[in-house]
């Protein structure tokens, strides 16, 4: 029926260096990592995540792809260390995650800017909020100079988030989280929220700061077309308990089409995987 | 990002014309024409006698009798200016120690459950207690004058600016303290730039709830505990059967309470969560 399907998942191409050696391209390492949520009403365990393993290298700009409840969110709040995983262990440029840093960029499906600074004002926190950043940047200003203009929000500095456009909310949330120069991204359906057309130019300007600053990435979506966009590799979950089903290259180079011919498989394939997951969470 | 730009303007400018509105003549007249109306109806009527002098004084009398305390000391009720200097003052000073003392315990309440599981009880019990309430306490602890007031409305004011700010240290969304988590801020940063300002529409709600509440009480508790400020002045009126003081008093009482409300809480409140757009403002 599939038969794309007959190779295992690309999974076990990423072999898991068993000695203590760290291996510096890989900026982001889950190994076998599963969360079990105990409901606090009625005392049920549900399992989230199953033995997850995934690298992320350097640089990369990576996906998490699935139906809703698939514990790709979850997997996103592990790396950023607002929960813990239950059992494995995730390490980020060779450091083992045990809470949220400065070192992880989070940007949420809404903004979360904090609505009483302006804009100047919220890019400017993460560089003043703790003494080692402020360390760090002994001239703030022009760091966070640099970073509004890098999201295009040049003339918006001294207004604040509520007058702001939802596309325009989420540049200064991106601003925000690249400021302290965090060693990756970390994207929680970040257009999720925005109608079609923004969400097409956010992408567009997303990619553009990606490739200017190469930053690693990593993105949660829903939609196959964001990922095939965006990605270069698209990781595929399974419905819950959530575990990596598919992995997918995508060499095509950007800007890309999505008329392109080999997009449109990937597309194809991707909207069948998630088509049968979806099919048997239903069931 | 064109298209951004744009309604970014027509949204600002919308707002900043809305507010320029209000100040304008026309719409004071809109807002206040009732009041006008009852005052001039007010005044015809008393001035044909359909009411009689000793039920209700003009609203000419009651100004010439508010007038003449305020330049002559009245052997028996004093002199205004003194009485709401005097009033004033206490105001100040205990809804001052009510903050001094509700703000940072709502603060540590709202944000340790463990000291709000301890302490919520006790603040539940007082609330529903109407400040004047305490009085026979209060003036058996203080003894009559001054001290007694200032208690009372200490104590009506307290439990309205911790509930605010409990409730709105306890509602902020978490995203914020996510996002300021993972920005790696400390927590004393935290409180101080995140927490504390993302539940300030709650907490300005108590504050003016509590400065309503302890406004009122001074009247009262004047009334039993004190021999000066309005309040004393409003009871000596009533043992001399001056009507038009009695007026005059209650009118000062109201229109004090409202200017307070308007220039030190209305400010307050466009020049923050106004300002930053997090509530709209009238």
């Amino acid at each position: 029926m599939m038969p794309w399907k007959v190779s295992p998942s690309p999974v076990g191409e990423y072999d898991v260096p068993k000695d203590d050696e760290q291996v510096t391209e890989a900026r982001v390492k889950v190994d076998g990592v599963t969360k079990v949520f105990t409901s606090t009403t009625n005392g049920r365990r549900v399992e989230a995540l199953q033995e997850v393993s995934l690298h992320v290298e350097t640089g990369e700009f990576v996906c998490l792809l699935g139906p809703s409840g698939c514990g790709k969110s979850t997997l996103l709040n592990i790396l950023a260390g607002f929960e813990r995983p239950t059992k494995g262990e995730v390490l980020v440029s060779g450091h083992r995650v045990s809470g949220p840093g400065p070192d992880r960029g989070y940007v949420f499906q809404e903004p979360a800017l904090f609505d009483w600074m302006s804009v100047w004002g919220n890019v400017k926190f993460g560089l003043v909020c703790n003494p080692d950043t402020r360390k760090r940047f002994p001239d703030p200003d022009k760091q966070v100079q640099q970073c509004i203009e890098l999201v295009g929000l040049k003339g918006f500095e001294h207004t604040f988030p509520n007058f702001l456009s939802g596309g325009m909310k989420q540049r200064v949330a991106i601003a925000r989280a690249l400021a302290p120069d965090p060693d990756m991204l970390l994207m929680d359906e970040p257009f999720g929220a925005l109608d079609a057309q923004t969400r097409y130019l956010m992408q567009g300007a997303l990619l553009e700061i990606w490739e200017r600053t190469r930053k690693t990435i990593v993105f949660v979506t829903h939609s196959i077309e964001e990922a095939v966009f965006l990605a270069d590799r698209v990781v595929v979950m399974t419905a819950r308990p959530g575990k990596i089903k598919w992995i997918d290259r995508i060499q095509v180079c950007r800007p890309r089409d999505l008329s392109d011919m080999s997009l449109m498989e990937t597309r194809a394939r991707l909207f069948e995987l998630i088509g049968t997951e979806m099919k048997e969470t239903e069931a | 990002m064109s298209s951004d730009g744009s309604l970014l303007i027509a949204a600002e400018s919308d707002l900043l014309t809305g507010n320029r509105h209000t100040t304008t003549g026309k719409h004071l007249f809109r807002r206040y024409w009732l009041v006008i109306a009852i005052l001039i109806v007010w005044e015809l009527a008393a001035r044909y006698g359909y009411l009689p002098r000793a039920v209700l004084p003009a609203p000419s009398t009651v100004a010439q009798s508010a007038a003449s305390l305020t330049a002559h000391r009245d052997p028996a009720l004093g002199s205004l200016p003194d009485h709401l200097l005097r009033s004033l003052g206490r105001q100040l000073l205990g809804f001052g120690l009510a903050v001094a003392v509700a703000f940072p315990l709502g603060v540590w309440m709202g944000m340790s459950q463990k000291v709000r599981e301890c302490l919520l009880p006790l603040v539940q019990i007082f609330y529903p207690v109407p400040g004047l309430a305490w009085t026979p306490l209060a003036i058996l602890w203080l003894g009559l004058g001054g001290k007694t007031v200032i208690f009372l409305i200490f104590i009506g004011a307290i439990w309205p600016i911790l509930y605010g700010t409990i409730g709105g240290l306890q509602n902020i969304r978490p995203h914020y303290g996510r996002a300021a988590a993972s920005l790696g801020a400390t927590h004393f940063y935290q409180l101080t730039r995140v927490s504390i300002p993302a539940s300030l529409s709650m907490i300005l709600t108590g504050l003016r709830l509590g400065y309503g509440a302890s406004w009122r009480t001074i009247v009262g508790a004047e009334m039993i505990a004190s021999t000066s400020g309005l309040g004393y002045m409003l009871s000596v009126a009533a043992d001399t059967r001056r009507g038009d003081v009695i007026v005059a008093g209650m009118i000062i009482i109201g229109a004090l309470g409202f200017l307070i409300e308007y220039f030190a809480f209305d400010r307050l409140d466009r020049a923050t969560v106004g300002r930053w757009g997090m509530r709209e403002t009238h």
